[in-house]
């Protein structure tokens, strides 16, 4: 019998087709992309993971969808590149989505799941909030008619739009024809992003301080930017046309800029990374001032700091992995002759650049199981990605680690709470679990019977089903699991030392503080919430295989922030004018021996009073998140200021704000 | 000799009448000779959300103090919170006379620029009117309700929605194409004015363009006029922010987006035209495919994007209400010899501010000799600002602006209201960091149309620090005219 075929070849644009008008961009725009084999795969295209349906109801039309398995179609990688043809644009979002998809899967080692869709379900007198799966991911390629893509967390679906555009030079493109963002790799890819951390973090999409949101948008732009740069032949190209020129680092930073720029404000988070200089007409790394993250606050323009902080750790990598070959190639002068550069060099400088992509991307990748469950900062995500690096790549023999640290410090990122800049104590530390042996054996038993059930399935509606499950109990007559909520409720009554690895509130006296109660179980405990329980399992470069489990917590407070004589008070309770604030924890076991690795907080107490014995708020924090919620940023994105109910409401299209200025 | 006739009648100061009728600007400016008026300048009538009494009073105070007679009447643009008085109040300024209208050249019908200008706005107008009643009508119809039954957070879901398409609505009000049929022009204010009543025979209409300049009208001796905007570069007329300076996008969103345009006008029964994006044999027409199922089952509904796309009213609706802003006809009037400017720049946004600065120069005699001065040394002269668009930020540009005005006589005057007001424009009016820049340049001599007592609190936000004495200095200047319909100010030469 024949094998299956690994992969299906599809072929689609590298970046956008306005390149493949111009003779010196057409050649790098064409690229075959390949997509691991659905075998299951339905016109639409519609799989296990998305499904493209391609309504335009600005016009009310359908337009027949694509069906990939149709021999024709097959043998010659899919339909010809065309911005005419619906069938194309159909097929070039699902390339590059599940390009993206893949991507992430090899990063954190497990599959995609989207996030849920929150329904109501009866309970007692009210409802009381149900998961409902969401095995696929709507793509609409002619959704709207704007300059403008986004994800829909509400629909769990991706909305791209059209236009007619004023292109910037009129002799390539005729002036009022249509665009369709939907055929834009860096779109694509970046609104799937924004899809696949929306299921790996609900919370990010809370308007919680001045980096989630930034964080969200930076990220999605990372990732586009980063798989544009795994395709070796979109930068032999660039890398042959610097020629001598040894600094051909800079190509690669104004490749990166130039072709994010596209459409709309897709790229404009690229800005930070360089500039034309006025007089030389040369492009430039813009240095950074150290100056940037504590003085820039519109979302965009932060999320620009952490785009090109990245993307500079990115060029150091690769200097540092060609160093050798431009030494060979230049004898040792560190001159290479003039004229073009060797086919052989330029293949090898393609192959290094492409692997050190590789490289920033999975780093980036998975580093999001290591970044707490709530309120994320820049300084948290540098924290994720050197502790993720270091659990999965113990030499780091390129000094990738200390690219990062020096990329961020350079634009005055510092983590909070850490005594020094090197990589051993920018990284979690494992925490002691002395004295909870009581709790953690609980939680020992709950993750043991969970790695029983979850470990041989590689099926995403039972991998969902079973977390579940896991996470809110099954009260059969016949076999009962009792949910991991109720566990820790029943046994963690005054345990200090877990609220001080937590920061979260799991004594009596948390309606004082603001913190919900919890009735759903059988008696009353402070209200929180398993947002996520996930196996992990990853490869390092040296062959041997990690497996954890990564569990999040999440616990809310409501509170008022008055001030008064000089002094802040801050009032706990619901009221008309309160805001709800959030602390968080990310606990990550080994899954072998079931023990603590890490407990990444976003503390809701104050710890250090914790260790006095005292429950109070952690006042920094809450004090942060309450002025941020009332909403001195939103100012600065005028449309967002005008239209957007505001942080509290996260429910408003939140991505659909971020990219209208 | 001439020496002593012309100094004679020269105007020595200028009185400046603020209406306090709500947000929305309506001046009377009167220019005297020690005490006797030798000059009355109009500039604008309007107030958002105005019912037909609100005018009454101040037109009959504006009645008294010129005898009806207005020797200049300055519109300054198009937008219902700076002319709608004219309409509402039409059968009072039905008696009054108007000598001379000054409008900007975007109003001008013999204009070829002017009049593709307006086609294009009448489009855009038109698509943002339609798209906002379908969005009122699926409230009407509890479409949101029905689609977010299910959902947890239902609630928020709802009111999101509603609050966008409330502030859309918001945004409407100003729009002139209501009730105007698709694919038809709107009017120019010309034509508006004479409708109004206020144009008459012998009324003498000017439109004006930049670099223009005034000297010596009958009655304003020794004052001169300066016209700063509008400009007639479009890239100017659409910039309402600045943009990055790095690389120019491959592809910008056409002036007239019109691919969504021309969808809502062709969802209108009346109109029809080339709106699709592709060849007709790629629908798939009559025979529904299974994904095509997938997307109608009932089940399903909470994903379907049928209304979505007209959310993108949003975008468009605001830089639309935010070039008109920038067609403003805005003026700086200078006292000849001590070179004060009073600065009226209308609703101006980011670029009309922007093209003052561009190439321009303006003649200015200085002690006989004719000097070309640019836009900076009018900033620098500035003693009295009108603030720009109701104290939004977009309204006053600071280095480009706010950040010129350097006389240390600096007082200024903003027709921001609480009282009334569209509820979503709070969010960005006032804006606290132009307020508080403010307040320090003017040492409090700052008013506000609205009560001092409500507005200041929004000025004193936690990112900003106010003079104790500028507030004490602001409360007490602003005091005197509390309860009162009108504000005055002095400006000596």
């Amino acid at each position: 019998m024949t094998k299956k075929p690994a992969y299906r070849k599809l072929r689609g644009y590298a970046f956008d087709p306005s390149l493949s008008l111009k003779i010196d961009t057409a050649l790098i725009n064409d690229l075959t992309y390949k997509v691991l084999w659905e075998e299951n795969l339905q016109p639409g295209p519609s799989g296990e993971y998305i499904e493209v349906i391609d309504i335009d109801p600005t016009v009310n039309k359908f337009y027949s969808p694509i069906d990939l398995n149709h021999p024709h179609i097959l043998a010659q990688d899919g339909v010809d590149p065309s911005t005419s043809n619906p069938q194309f644009h159909q097929q070039m979002v699902y390339a590059v989505a599940m390009t993206t998809i893949r991507n992430f899967e090899s990063g954190l080692g497990r599959p995609v799941l989207w996030s849920p869709r929150r329904i109501k379900k009866a309970s007692g007198d009210g409802f009381k909030p149900f998961d409902e799966y969401v095995p696929t991911l709507r793509i609409y390629p002619h959704a709207i008619r704007d300059a403008n893509a986004y994800y829909s967390p509400q629909k769990k679906a991706l909305l791209f739009g059209y236009f007619t555009a004023r292109p910037a030079n009129v002799t390539l493109q005729m002036p009022d024809s249509m665009t369709f963002t939907c055929l834009s790799h860096d779109i694509i890819a970046h609104e799937t992003t924004h899809a696949i951390l929306d299921g790996l973090h609900r919370k990010y999409t809370e308007d919680t301080n001045a980096d989630v949101l930034a964080f969200h948008e930076a990220f999605a732009d990372i990732i586009a930017l980063f798989q544009h740069f795994t395709f070796p032949d979109v930068l032999k190209n660039q890398i042959a046309a610097t020629r001598g020129d040894l600094a051909a680092q800079n190509q690669l930073g104004k490749l990166a800029q130039e072709f994010g720029v596209a459409i709309g404000n897709y790229g404009a988070l690229r800005d930070a990374i360089g500039y034309y200089d006025k007089e030389t007409r040369q492009w430039k790394i813009k240095e950074p001032t150290g100056l940037e993250y504590q003085t820039i606050t519109d979302p965009h323009a932060r999320g620009a700091i952490l785009v090109s902080a990245i993307f500079e750790s990115f060029l150091t990598i690769y200097k540092k992995r060609i160093a050798d070959l431009l030494r060979i190639a230049s004898g040792g002068t560190g001159i290479l002759p003039a004229g073009e550069l060797h086919p052989d060099l330029v293949n090898r400088l393609a192959a290094e650049a492409s692997k050190s992509s590789r490289h920033v991307l999975n780093m980036c990748i998975r580093a999001l199981d290591y970044c707490p469950p709530v309120d994320i900062s820049f300084g948290d995500f540098l924290r994720a990605l050197i502790t993720a690096d270091m659990d999965v790549v113990v030499e780091d023999s390129f000094d990738y680690r200390l690219a990062f640290i020096d990329s961020f410090r350079r634009r005055g990122i510092y983590p909070t709470g850490i005594k020094q800049l090197s990589a051993e104590s920018i990284a979690f530390s494992t925490p002691s679990t002395k004295g909870l042996s009581e709790i953690f054996k609980v939680i020992t038993k709950f993750l043991r019977e969970y790695r029983a059930e979850i470990i041989y399935t590689n099926n995403r509606s039972e991998i969902f089903d079973i977390t579940r499950k896991f996470i809110t109990g099954l009260y059969d007559a016949e076999k009962k699991i009792y949910g991991l909520h109720r566990r820790l409720n029943v046994k963690f009554e005054r345990s200090i030392g877990f609220e001080q690895l937590t920061g979260l509130m799991f004594s009596n006296g948390w309606e004082e503080l603001g913190i919900g109660t919890s009735h759903a179980y059988e008696g009353k405990g402070p209200s929180f919430f398993v947002q996520s329980l996930h196996l992990a399992s990853r490869v390092g470069p040296d062959g041997k295989q990690r497996n954890q489990i990564i569990l999040c917590l999440v616990q809310e407070a409501k509170i008022i922030v008055e001030k008064k004589d000089g002094h802040t008070n801050i009032i706990a309770g619901k009221s008309g004018k309160s805001v709800t604030i959030t602390g968080g924890c990310t606990l990550i076991f080994d899954l072998d021996t079931l023990d603590l690795k890490y407990a990444i907080s976003k503390p809701l107490l104050d710890v250090a009073a914790l260790s006095k014995g005292i429950h109070r708020l952690d006042e920094r924090r809450a004090i942060q998140q309450y002025n941020h919620q009332h909403g001195f940023n939103a100012r600065d994105n005028p449309f967002r200021a005008y239209f957007s109910t505001g942080a509290e409401n996260a429910f408003n299209e939140p991505f659909c704000f971020l990219h209208t200025h | 000799m001439a020496k002593a006739t012309s100094s004679a009648n020269k105007i020595t100061k200028i009185n400046v009448r603020m209406y306090r009728a709500g947000t929305g600007d309506f001046f009377i400016l009167q220019f005297k000779s020690r005490n006797s008026v030798k000059f009355n300048m109009m500039i604008d009538c309007g107030c958002i959300n105005a019912g037909k009494t609100t005018f009454v009073p101040m037109i009959e105070d504006l009645q008294s103090i010129t005898g009806g007679v207005i020797d200049l009447l300055v519109v300054t643009h198009e937008h219902a919170d700076h002319i709608n008085g004219f309409e509402k109040s039409a059968l009072m300024f039905k008696q009054f006379t108007f000598k001379n209208v000054w409008f900007a050249w975007t109003e001008d019908e013999n204009d070829p620029i002017a009049n593709e200008y307006r086609a294009n706005h009448s489009e855009l107008g038109l698509a943002i009117n339609l798209a906002t009643n379908k969005l009122n009508q699926l409230v009407k119809e509890k479409f949101y309700e029905e689609t977010y039954e299910k959902e947890f957070a239902a609630p928020l879901m709802i009111e999101g929605r509603k609050k966008f398409i409330h502030a859309l609505s918001d945004l409407n009000v100003m729009n002139r194409t209501n009730g105007l049929a698709v694919g038809s022009v709107l009017p120019s204010m010309v034509k508006l004015f004479t409708d109004f009543n206020v144009i008459k025979a012998g009324t003498n209409i000017e439109f004006l363009e930049p670099g223009d300049f005034k000297v010596d009208l009958p009655g304003a001796k020794g004052i001169r006029f300066y016209v700063l905007g509008p400009p007639r570069k479009r890239t100017y007329l659409n910039l309402t922010e600045r943009k990055g300076e790095t690389f120019e996008k491959r592809e910008e969103k056409s002036e007239v987006d019109h691919a969504f345009v021309s969808a809502l006008a062709a969802s209108d029964t009346t109109f029809t035209s080339n709106i699709d994006a592709f060849d007709h044999s790629y629908e798939s027409g009559e025979k529904s495919s299974p994904i095509q199922k997938q997307y109608d089952a009932k089940s399903n509904t909470w994903r379907a994007i049928e209304h979505d796309w007209l959310y993108s009213a949003g975008t468009l609706a605001m830089r639309y209400e935010r070039s008109i802003n920038n067609t403003s006809l805005a003026l700086a009037i200078q006292f000849e010899e001590t070179e004060k400017v009073l600065l009226f720049p209308g609703d101006a946004e980011f670029g009309n501010w922007e093209s003052w600065h561009d190439e321009l120069e303006w003649p200015v005699k200085i002690n006989g000799n004719t000097i070309n001065k640019k836009a900076e040394y009018f900033l620098n002269k500035t003693v009295f600002y009108k603030v720009g668009h109701h104290f939004s930020h977009n309204g006053s540009p600071l280095a480009k602006g706010v950040g010129m005005m350097t006389s240390p006589e600096l007082a200024a005057m903003a027709t921001l209201d609480f009282k009334r007001i569209n509820h979503t424009w709070l969010n960005t009016m006032p804006n606290d960091l132009l307020g508080a820049e403010l307040l320090r340049k003017t040492k409090g001599q700052l008013y506000f149309c609205g009560d001092r007592r409500n507005i200041l609190p929004n000025i004193k936000t936690d990112r900003v620090t106010i003079k104790k004495t500028h507030e004490n200095a602001f409360n007490t200047a602003n005091k005197k005219f509390d309860g009162k319909i009108f504000i005055d100010y002095e400006v000596k030469a």
